[in-house]
Formats: structure tokens, sequence, C-alpha cells
């Protein structure tokens, strides 16, 4: 059902297969496109066919100038962002990449925010993946655009193009003549685009704008009210909502009293929304208040009262939840790697050392609350979205507005931090519904309260690790149980499938020279539909656990000299 | 509803809302100027920041009826062009990363100044160790106040 990693990386043109044929990139675009096959499926449509096809069919490279850099008579070089900004610097060093390619002067460089378009950009931005899965592609772009704005200019004067050169938005030929990017432009960008697989990118001396410190583009309107925000998007004619969401998962509104919400000054409308998604995975539904400020609709929402059926998961908590984990965690489970014969190893071995890691659940806590501004019109959708990945909302919204999602379009904003929780759709989802309930461009608020009660959590996880060490403190054995909740249930809510235990990258974080190794986790997942990434990806739940682990003070052995050293543990201490 | 009068980064303003509400909220949705975040709503984070008179206050929890008749100014209002010294350090300093937080930490950090030209990392520390940057921007931030204090010296005063 999903696809074929390596051969999915190689069909996008870019370099995926890694030594264990897994790229951060290439999770994130499967999970969009395993989230767009669920979708498929609950709700039907072809929001979710197209997101498949467009994610698994290879991309032509379209015109630069069409979708990646305008340049204006007086040489002003607009570059287009596909990624979201929100806080890591994409919006600097990805232009970066592609005026370098093309030879512009940055001085004269302005950044836009791309249009949410999947057919043309990869949008996804997360995985610390940005520079490393565009630094091709804007660099191919760049040198494309440069090569046909030298043969416009080569074709003018009459002479080899390989006699041109460019730097700082300029073509200069033969005999000391030049032409600038803007007086050439409107020529170049009908020439036929140039093949990508040989087209010649400058060498590492030659780059001029990557590798210095370029003053980033975001920060002056950070310092004086002007950034946007998705938070801050104002709209003609907007109201604005908090929603009621039931505490636990999976429950639903029983009883509440609209009319005493609809008497507090400025609430317009009170109206529920259903859950979206498989189980409600991707937005649970909710109570929404809607209302001229957002602080009308939050005293709203206070007199609303409403009486929750709490459903399945009443009796869910993170004590519970720990016991559960206990007990699978004593089983054995699902054998991940197995070098040797580690139990045998740690039975013999003059020292053992054993050690058990707990981790909570950790919200993401973006300092700008989850929040959408959506406009639900009767063919199209129009939103403003802090998002991660604005084409899952692109679908999702296209889905629950009736319309193809072609007529969805898509403002990124800035994001006030993102952390892998602004991936997901349910704010935009319940943006769209609200807007689509009252018939206005609706903002969608969730409080503080809401973020920290209602959100995708790294899993919460139990590790039992043990170690045989030989009379140097050198390891022989490790063997590793896992147990957590499943991101992964998330995109299949009914499997409660262990935490990647098919994923080959579990393999690379076990260091290389321990002679035996084990790690298993328990047959399933303790059931918790609520879980993401964040800031880690699917490393979640252990991604403090191993290098704990594999620190030598964890072994609180000598630390051994010679070759050993810079291979065990993996990297320094 | 009631009517409250105030000047906000120096023009008259009235408003006509509940006198209970946020400042916060008058500012953002009623008047417009989203320049003043929303964090927490309960002055947990110092993302809501602004001056009352000059002093730093917490507009998710300043009813507006309590700025009747003061000046407040917002991070719109801290300069005309963004020329106030601490503007001008936050870009030198290359502060903000996502820079939700920073309006906030600017408007303290100004008041700061405008009461301890020369602060310490004591001072510093004092005024905004309360402000939360999730991005963790702390260390820039102080060079910043430093270098906006007229201290070019790496580390500034102690």
């Amino acid at each position: 059902m999903r696809p074929d990693i390596a051969r999915y990386g190689r069909a996008r043109g870019h370099e995926a297969a890694t030594a264990y044929g897994f790229t951060r990139r290439s999770f994130l675009e499967r999970s969009a496109g395993t989230a767009a096959f669920v979708l498929a499926f609950r709700l039907g449509g072809e929001a979710a066919a197209q997101s498949e096809t467009e994610t698994t069919k290879e991309k032509k490279p379209p015109n630069p100038f069409d979708a990646w850099v305008r340049i204006a008579k007086d040489g002003t070089a607009t570059l287009v962002l596909a990624k979201s900004e929100m806080g890591q610097g994409a919006m600097t060093a990805l232009p970066m990449i592609l005026a370098d390619e093309l030879d512009l002067d940055w001085a004269k460089v302005r950044v836009e925010q791309a249009p949410t378009n999947p057919a043309i950009y990869d949008h996804g931005t997360g995985g610390s993946g940005s520079i490393k899965d565009s630094w091709l592609p804007l660099r191919q772009a760049g040198a494309a655009a440069r090569a046909m704005l030298v043969a416009a200019a080569a074709e003018q004067w009459k002479v080899d193009p390989a006699a041109c050169k460019t730097a700082k938005g300029v073509v200069t030929g033969p005999g000391g003549r030049s032409l600038s990017y803007g007086d050439l432009v409107e020529e170049a960008a009908k020439r036929p685009l140039p093949d990508f697989k040989t087209l010649a990118l400058k060498k590492d001396a030659d780059l001029t704008i990557v590798g210095t410190n370029v003053p980033r583009v975001d920060i002056p309107a950070k310092t004086d009210g002007r950034a946007r925000f998705g938070i801050d998007v104002r709209v003609p004619g907007m109201l604005y909502a908090v929603i009621a969401r039931c505490p636990t998962i999976g429950g639903k509104a029983v009883r509440f009293d609209a009319a005493k919400a609809k008497a507090v000054p400025g609430v317009k409308h009170v109206v529920e929304i259903p859950p979206t998604g498989p189980d409600g995975a991707f937005a649970p539904g909710g109570v929404a208040v809607v209302a001229e400020t957002s602080w009308a609709a939050i005293q709203g929402r206070l007199a609303l009262g409403v009486e929750w059926d709490h459903g399945l998961h009443v009796a869910e908590s993170s004590a519970a939840l720990r016991q559960q984990m206990e007990q699978l965690i004593a089983q054995p489970g699902k054998v991940c790697r197995s070098d040797g014969d580690a139990e045998a190893a740690l039975g013999r071995a003059a020292r053992k050392v054993e050690a058990v890691y707990e981790l909570p659940f950790v919200g993401h806590a973006t300092m700008e609350p989850m929040n959408a501004t959506v406009h639900v019109k009767p063919d199209s959708v129009e939103a403003w979205l802090p998002s991660q990945g604005p084409q899952w909302p692109q679908g999702v919204m296209a889905q629950i507005a009736g319309v193809p999602p072609q007529k969805v379009t898509v403002h990124t904003t800035l994001l006030g931090g993102g952390f892998g929780r602004r991936y997901h759709a349910d704010f935009s989802a319940e943006a769209a519904q609200v807007s689509k309930a009252v018939g206005a461009p609706v903002q969608v608020l969730w409080t503080r309260e809401d973020d920290i009660q209602h959100g995708f959590f790294r899993p919460m996880a139990l590790h039992r690790l043990a170690a045989a060490l030989d009379e140097k403190g050198r390891p022989l054995a490790w063997h590793h149980r896992m147990s957590s909740t499943s991101i992964d249930a998330f995109w299949t809510p009914r499997t409660r499938r262990s935490p990647s235990p098919r994923r080959s990258e579990e393999r690379s974080t076990c260091p290389t020279r321990s002679p035996t190794s084990g790690w298993s986790t328990p047959p399933r997942s303790p059931r918790c539909p609520s879980c993401g990434g964040a800031r880690s990806s699917i490393r979640s739940p252990r991604s403090s656990t191993s290098p704990s682990w594999t620190s030598w003070r964890t072994w609180r052995g000598p630390i051994p000299s010679g070759s050993d050293s810079t291979s065990w543990p993996s990297r320094g201490r | 509803m009631a009517q409250t009068a105030f000047s906000l980064n120096g023009k008259p303003q009235s408003v006509d809302v509940d006198p209970k509400t946020p400042l916060l909220w008058v500012i953002r949705d009623t008047l417009g100027l989203t320049g003043t975040k929303f964090g927490c709503g309960v002055s947990l984070c110092g993302a809501c920041t602004v001056h009352v008179d000059g002093e730093a206050r917490r507009s998710c929890v300043t009813p507006v009826s309590a700025v009747a008749g003061r000046k407040v100014t917002t991070i719109e209002g801290l300069s005309q062009d963004g020329s106030h010294p601490l503007q001008k350090a936050w870009i030198a300093e290359q502060v903000p990363q996502c820079g939700y937080c920073q309006s906030g930490m600017l408007m303290t950090a100004a008041a700061l100044l405008a009461r301890t030209p020369r602060p310490t990392d004591g001072d510093i520390d004092g005024a905004l160790g309360s402000h939360i940057c999730r991005c963790g921007t702390y260390q820039r931030i102080r060079r910043a106040v430093h270098r906006a204090a007229g201290d070019q010296k790496a580390g500034g005063a102690r």
C-alpha cells in the first residue's frame, strides 16, 4: 500500500537513498500520501486522488521564470519560497541558493511565498530537511534560468554563449558589452528549458552568496510589528471563533446552551462541527462559538456549559498507559534487529548494565497558538494558514467545502514556531467547517489551554535496555526493548501498530561495533490516537534514549583508547 | 458595553466594548494593530507586553478600563520608522527567529532602558526573565540590549 521508498526517491529526481534507504523528506511526503490515501477511502473525492498522483509521479521541472523567479526591468528579482518560515531561516537560506546559482545581485532580491501548488512545489517543511532537499532543485532552477538569460544575450550579440559571463544580474559578452537580466528576461523566459541532466552547476569555489553570513530577510519586520503570522490575518467581514472540544479523545457534546453563549455581547453564531478524519483522528469536532472578536468568542465558550459524552477513552491516563507499557515490555515482541545472541551474551557477561528510560508526552507549545483563517465560498476556498505543509490542509478543506483542490487557495503566512505540530490539518479543517457553516471568513483561534490539551503529543515511551561489558568496559552485547504510543496509529488508527518495527532506520541508530544486539518492540502499541512527530520525526520515542544510553557516562566505564573510541559510541560522548 | 478613551501610539482612541475586555483584544481585534501578540492569556509569556504611561504591562490581563485616559504604546508605536536603538540592535544582532515573542521582548527592553540606561546582565535578566522565547534567542536578546545601551563590547557590562 505504501510506495516503495527507494523508487520513490529516484522518481523525484533526488538522491533519496541514504545508507538505510530512507530520508526524512520521503517520510514526510509519504505521510502526506498516506493521509491522502486514508481520506480517499473515508471521504471519497478527487482531492486525495490528485495528491496521490502528484506525489508519486515524476515532476517535470517547470520553467524557472514561471515557478521560481520574476525579474523586473530594473533588475529587482522576486524569488519564490516554497517552504514555510518558522524561525529556522528558510526564507533567507533558500533564496540564497537560488540567487547564487542564478548570479543575482543579492541587494536586489525580494522573497515571496509560493502559492500552494503541489504539482510544482514541495511545500512540506520539517524534519530539518528544507536545505538538504531544496539544494539541488533550487540550484538546477537557478542554473537553468541563468543559461536561458545567457542564451538570450548570446543570440542578440550573435556570439557563443560560452563566451559570456554572468555576475550580479548582468550578462557580459566578448568585448565587454553587457546586458542586464532585466533587459533580457522577456526573451529568456521564452527559450526552451535546458536539459537538467546535463546542466552545469557552479563549482563550490565560485559560490558567492552561499556560505556567507547574509542578514535574514524576515528580521526587520519582526522588530516593528509588521510581520504577519497566521493569527494576524485580517480579512474584511471576518469573524473570530473558538471551539469547545471534548476533553477526552473521541468524546462528543451531548448538551450545550447556545442561547447563553449568544447572549454574550459580540457572539454571532454557535455551531456544532463534526469530527474529521478516520475516527476523528484529524480533528475532534466540537462546538464553535463565532463572534466579532476573539475575546467575545472566548467568553461565549465559557457560557456554553457543555455536557460531554466522554466516549470510550474516559479511563485513559498517563498512569494507565504506563501500566500497559510495563506489561507489554515484559513480553517478547517483534524483533527489529538481531545480530548474534544478545541474551546469551548478557547471561555470561562479566559486567551488565541495565537502564529503564521513561519519556513523557510532550506538547509542542508553539509561541503562536494554532489558528487558521478560512473563507469557504460557494465554489472556492481561500485560506491563510501558518502551516508546515499547506498541501495537506488544501486537500482536507477541499473535501469539507466540496470543491476540487485546485479551487482552494492557501496563503502560507509566517509561523510562530512549528516543531511538527503545524504539519497537522486539524486547525485548518475546523476553520473551513466553521466558515462553511456561517458563510463568512472565520479565524479559528486556539487558546493556550486548547493547545496544551488537544495537541498531537510527542509519544510517551518506556525503554528497557541492557548491555554486557567485557572487563575493560567495552560493550559485548546490547539489548533494547521499547514500548511507545504510536505516531503510525494516527495515520492508520485501527491497526495500533507498534512503533516502526519495519523501519530500517532503527538499524542505523544501533552502534555498529557492538558484536551482538537485539532490538524489539511489543506486538502492539498502547492505544492513544493523538500523537505526532516533534522535532525528531519518527525518531520521537527514541530520540533522547539512544544518545543517553550510548553515552559513556551511562556505562560508568573507562573511555577506551585507540580506534574503538571513534566508533563506539558512534560519535563523541 | 461602554466607551473607553485612551491614547494609542500618540493618537486618541475611543472604543465601545465591555470594560472588562483585555486591552490585548481591543488592540488586536477592535483596533486592528496585530504587532502585539496573544501567547497565553494569563500573563505567563510576555508576548502581549505594551507600555502604559511608559511602563511595561501585559495587555492580556489588563482590562481596557484600566487604561482609560492613559497613554498606551504598542510595538507599532515604539518608533515611527524602526529607528529605536533597540530595533536597530535587534537587526544588528539578528535576534528574532520565529519572531512571535519579540514584540513583547522589545517593549519590556524599551521600558528597562528608559529606566536603566546602562543595564547589567542581571538587570536584563530581571526584566526579561519572565518572557518566554520558544526558539531560545535569550543570549542574542541580552547582547542586543547591551548594544542598544551603547555598550559595544562583546558581552556588555557585568
